[in-house]
């Protein structure tokens, strides 16, 4: 099954990490993928900018151009900060992978909806 | 449940469904990775069983019979899927298991993990939550139809069929494995199957609101699940623990209600020769060992507690000889391990009855309610009436009648407050 792992965590954390800090989650990162590619199948991920440059497209009531306005909709402090797409044999296997990577990190798995190209 | 008459048939039908439904249903899942056909399957087999076994004789080998008709009815489903071209999402199951389970059973020899262990294991996965997974584990495990389950659950049939339907969706959509896991997890994932059952047990015991005091059937399939649990697994202290507790507790089940007026009747009015002797020694010796050497500090502790308080009440043969003294101790270790205020209260109640109503009445003081609203109250009221304080115990028995919910406890309340007021005169 092919798996979106998010990652949400505390901006802040990592700006205002140490440099030994910031080199041994780095580390964490690639420990991830090497235990991926040695057990399951890595097919992307990103590391996003912070959430202050985000840009949100609002919907319009009765329809219409959506609104552009600044930032993401919620004040809290855990913002999605990347994103990795993982090719995995099931659930557990995908839990078992995710404890390599930074533990200031709140993980989210949402299983990827593959549509049937022969189905109706 | 099927329908049992008092026939050889149906004698049969119901020990096929309590000793074989679980692993029937495992092999079936093993086989065709497919929740949902396989316990409609296995469903429509004992159905076909109930129709056939009167009139034909039960057969020579009944989980054979079972499993071959559901086997035939599942494929036949398949076969019509197939033509429907539907592709269902599949449960994922290890290679090696789903070839397994094509193969005739094979003899002794390499340790083989039992298929029922994997069932039970799959609905205690922590990607559930922990109702979702009593009433899955219920379901699916121990068989029980959804209105038994929505009856135990005091839910609408129609909440209980969601939320189990909303479950084993769940599973299949995010790849829930059917496989044992990591060795490193297992023991916490029994663990949480021991926490499952007791969930269902208390469920059983804690007078819900209306007129029945306690299910005590309830509580029974919560017992046959720990049973289940014990044979397929290495024993977990956590399991032996709760097996043990749930025996206790259990065994007084006949003697909390009063046969003639269906009355509750408390702990120290008990008619004790009521008590199941043969659980009470089960329990004792799956506690014997912990005495020795007990459990690392944790969830284990605190059952280990709660177990030993139970023995106490068990090993007394008539209330008068209850050992206070260390009853009261264990509620301190526990209150210190949890910081319940339920706790608390009990063990003011515990405290009462070694050194006296004041003692009891001094931990009562500044108690945040905890658990059933009426419980506090209740027992201030009564340790008051001791210590001679009337009117105090009064307004306290008028509080508590007003806050308790259960018709059965509130009927004790008013007659221990009556008696109060006689007495007071």
């Amino acid at each position: 099954m092919k798996y979106l792992l998010l990652m949400y965590g505390d901006e802040s954390v990592w700006e205002e990490g140490t440099p030994e800090e910031q080199q041994a989650w780095l580390a964490a990162h690639d420990r991830f993928d090497a235990a991926v590619r040695q057990r399951a199948r890595m097919l992307g991920g990103e590391a996003l900018a912070g959430s202050a440059t985000s840009t949100m497209l609002a919907p319009q009531d009765g329809g219409g151009r959506r609104e552009v306005t600044e930032g993401p909709f919620a004040e809290t402090v855990e913002q999605l900060g990347g994103y990795y797409v993982v090719e995995a044999a099931d659930l557990d296997l995908m839990i078992e992978l995710c404890h390599e990577l930074p533990d200031y990190y709140r993980l989210e798995i949402r299983p990827i909806v593959e549509f049937d190209p022969e189905g109706p | 449940m099927p329908t049992t008459g008092d026939t050889e048939s149906g004698h049969a039908l119901e020990a096929a469904w309590r000793e074989h439904w679980s692993r029937l249903l495992a092999l079936l899942v093993a086989r065709y990775r497919r929740l949902d056909l396989a316990e409609d399957g296995l469903g429509d087999a004992f159905a076909a069983a109930a129709q056939h076994w009167p009139t034909e004789g039960v057969p020579a080998n009944p989980p054979a019979w079972l499993l071959t008709a559901a086997r035939r009815r599942v494929t036949d489903r398949l076969r019509a899927e197939a033509v429907a071209a539907r592709k269902e999402p599949l449960l994922v199951v290890d290679a090696d298991l789903s070839h397994r389970a094509q193969q005739p059973r094979a003899g002794t020899g390499e340790e083989i993990p039992d298929e029922r262990l994997r069932l039970v294991l799959l609905c205690a996965h922590p990607a559930l939550s922990p109702e979702s997974s009593s009433m899955l584990t219920l379901r699916l495990v121990i068989g029980l139809t959804v209105p038994d389950i929505a009856r135990l659950f005091l839910a609408r049939d129609s909440a209980v069929a969601a939320r189990i339907t909303r479950a084993k969706r769940r599973i299949v959509a995010t790849g829930m494995p059917f496989a044992l896991p990591a060795r490193q997890d297992l023991a916490a994932r029994v663990n949480r199957v021991a926490d499952v059952a007791y969930l269902s047990f208390t469920a059983g015991y804690v007078p819900g609101p209306g007129a029945d005091l306690f299910r005590a059937d309830l509580a029974g399939e919560a017992l046959r699940l720990l049973r289940v649990v014990r044979e397929v697994t290495e024993p977990t202290p956590t399991v032996d623990l709760v097996l043990a507790l749930t025996l206790l507790q259990h065994s007084r089940r006949d003697a909390r209600v009063d046969p003639r007026t269906g009355d509750l009747v408390l702990l120290p009015d008990q008619d004790r020769s009521r008590w199941h002797r043969a659980e009470i020694t089960e329990a004792l010796d799956l506690l014997a060992p912990y005495l020795e050497a007990p459990p690392a500090p944790g969830a284990g502790g605190v059952r280990l507690l709660e177990a030993l308080i139970a023995a106490e009440h068990a090993l007394a043969l008539t209330a008068h000889q209850t050992r206070w003294d260390r009853i009261a101790d264990y509620y301190d270790q526990l209150e210190r391990l949890t910081g319940s205020p339920v706790v608390r209260l009990n063990r003011a109640v515990a405290v009462a009855e070694a050194q006296g109503p004041a003692a009891g009445l001094a931990l009562l003081d500044g108690l945040p309610p905890g658990g059933d609203p009426h419980r506090l109250p209740a027992v201030r009221a009564e340790l008051l009436a001791r210590c001679g304080r009337v009117e105090a115990a009064a307004a306290a028995y008028d509080e508590a009648i007003a806050l308790c919910r259960n018709e059965v406890e509130r009927v004790h309340l008013e007659q221990r407050a009556q008696q109060l007021h006689r007495e007071g005169r």
